[in-house]
């Protein structure tokens, strides 16, 4: 069974890689992060700002990075696992292989998610080159402190990637046609990561649920804003004094990132196991 | 050109759009943003009001002015790329190309199909904001702001028309869904969501998003008079103008190339 799942995720592992797609993705983030440096850089030139030069500073902002496009990322390769089956009929002779529905299903998430680590590796290889490059003199004595804390910050990058991407999975199995299945998926991106931790948005919101300006709609407002799993992951970045203490500190962070990632990922499941897919 | 097919596309592909599931449940969307601003004026404004604040009620107006924006561009370029690579995809399009019809009416028609629904869409966001808004606070402090109004609904218009000529250009481009599709989301994403440092704000002022906020965040939070605004403005919205023709020159010319 091991092996059907091995054989299942290695075929959506090179399904992906030979993809033309991922040149574009590769290429939009390798843009995103150069912009995201340079950034950094104008912060620490410009003379009105405060930059806090910190290893948890630079650490903090790469995984903002990481988690925010790596989630449009996890969007696409969602959408794409289903698209690409789906167009080459190879779901269906799939299915009448004597293999359960359960292996494929396995195989595809496990395919996709070394994919995805693999992008997000990628990435952070680039971003850390750029630090060096920008702010080798402060970074350079550190730079045993700051690979030793990266596999930290891509393992909360991709378990919040992960979330979006068994997303799009669910909304490709559960709506057939493929263009609106997308569509529907980056909507929902847009409400979750821009709408709803908007301040504009939670603070009416919760004025209106609360009847009024209160203690309980301060509070209102605090929870709205929380539903979103990028305001998880700004406060990782904010609150953590070391990424190497957030599985003490930031527990329950991670553990609402994790249930995100779970009821998601058994709907993806049950759905798959419950439908034809063809 | 016949103008009698270029309507009759039109009108078709007005009727197509505006039944699609996408955009009804992006009206949806729209439409629950723009009540809870409404709904949560009734305590702001007045607030804002007693600390002194004037024209208020456009504040209230703008505070849904990004979320409000950032759904409807998003839906632009959906319909940019459902109405020719969708139709491609599903060979609606081959279909429409076998009839006794030029290809430039086709683009044309959809185009301006598209285009009726965008502004059908702005004007109809922007009323549904302002009835709210009056609902829960009161009508707006000056008649000005009637016609600020009326240009912001047309800044709306032209900033998401370009943004689906752009993506009516990717569609012709690449003949695939797919990718037109990733595409699309590179695009968003790179136009909304990337934190632009302050050094490339220039050169970033290529990007429509950055153009239509220059234009209408003065419109919207007025510092200055209607006449300062609009000489300030007016290079910004002809150089938007500009490009939305120029994308549905290429537009035209490219689909009419793959004929050949």
């Amino acid at each position: 069974m091991m092996d059907n799942i091995l054989i299942v995720a290695k075929k959506e592992f090179s399904n992906l890689m030979s993809s033309s797609f991922v040149v574009i993705f590769l290429a939009v983030f390798t843009f995103i992060l150069f912009i995201s440096l340079y950034h950094l850089h104008d912060m620490s030139t410009d003379k009105d700002m405060v930059f806090n030069y910190s290893l948890m500073g630079f650490l903090s902002s790469q995984l903002y990075v990481l988690a925010k496009y790596g989630s449009m990322v996890g969007i696409a390769i969602g959408f794409l696992v289903i698209y690409i089956e789906k167009q080459k009929g190879a779901i269906n002779t799939l299915l009448v292989k004597p293999l359960y529905r359960d292996d494929i299903i396995n195989g595809k998430l496990l395919g996709a998610t070394v994919f995805i680590l693999c992008v997000l590796l990628f990435s952070s290889v680039i971003y850390t080159a750029g630090l060096l490059l920008l702010f080798g003199n402060f970074l350079g004595p550190l730079v045993f402190d700051y690979l030793i804390r990266l596999p930290i910050v891509l393992f909360i990058a991709l378990l919040f990637v992960l979330i979006f991407f068994s997303f799009s999975l669910l909304v490709s199995l559960v709506i057939k046609n493929d263009a609106f299945a997308l569509f529907f998926t980056i909507l929902s991106w847009i409400l979750i990561i821009y709408v709803f931790p908007n301040v504009a948005f939670s603070s009416n919101l919760s004025l209106v649920l609360s009847g009024g300006y209160s203690i309980s709609q301060y509070n209102l407002e605090a929870l709205i804003v929380s539903i979103s799993p990028i305001t998880t992951i700004i406060k990782i970045g904010a609150e953590c004094p070391d990424v190497l203490n957030v599985f003490s500190s930031n527990w329950s962070d991670l553990v609402i990132l994790f249930l995100y990632l779970l009821i998601t990922c058994i709907l993806s499941y049950i759905v798959f196991i419950r439908r034809d897919v063809a | 050109m016949s103008n009698n097919a270029i309507n009759l596309i039109a009108r078709n592909e007005f009727a197509n759009i505006i039944r699609h599931p996408l955009v009804i449940i992006t009206i949806v969307a729209l439409c629950a943003i723009i009540i809870v601003n409404g709904a949560g004026s009734h305590w702001l404004l007045f607030v804002l009001k007693n600390m002194g604040i004037k024209e208020v009620f456009m504040l209230g107006v703008s505070n849904a002015f990004t979320n409000t924006s950032v759904v409807l561009s998003f839906l632009a370029l959906c319909l940019g790329i459902i109405s020719v690579a969708g139709e491609r995809s599903n060979g609606s399009l081959r279909v429409l190309l076998t009839k006794p019809l030029y290809r430039r009416d086709v683009i044309v028609g959809k185009y301006l199909g598209i285009n009726a629904v965008i502004l059908t869409l702005a004007t109809f966001t922007l009323m549904i904001s302002v009835a709210s808004i009056m609902v829960s606070y009161g009508g707006p402090e000056s008649p000005q702001m009637i016609l600020s109004m009326a240009f912001y609904i047309f800044l709306l218009y032209i900033f998401c028309s370009l943004m689906s000529g752009l993506m009516l250009l990717v569609s012709i481009l690449f003949r695939d869904i797919s990718m037109a599709l990733i595409l699309s989301m590179s695009f968003l994403y790179l136009v909304w969501f990337v934190d632009i440092p302050m050094s490339l704000q220039n050169v970033w002022m290529v990007s429509p998003v950055l153009q239509y906020f220059t234009v209408a965040n003065g419109l919207l939070t007025p510092q200055s008079s209607f006449i300062q605004w609009f000489e300030n403005a007016l290079p910004w919205i002809v150089l938007m103008i500009f490009e939305t023709i120029i994308i549905f020159l290429m537009n035209c010319f490219l689909f009419n190339r793959e004929e050949s």
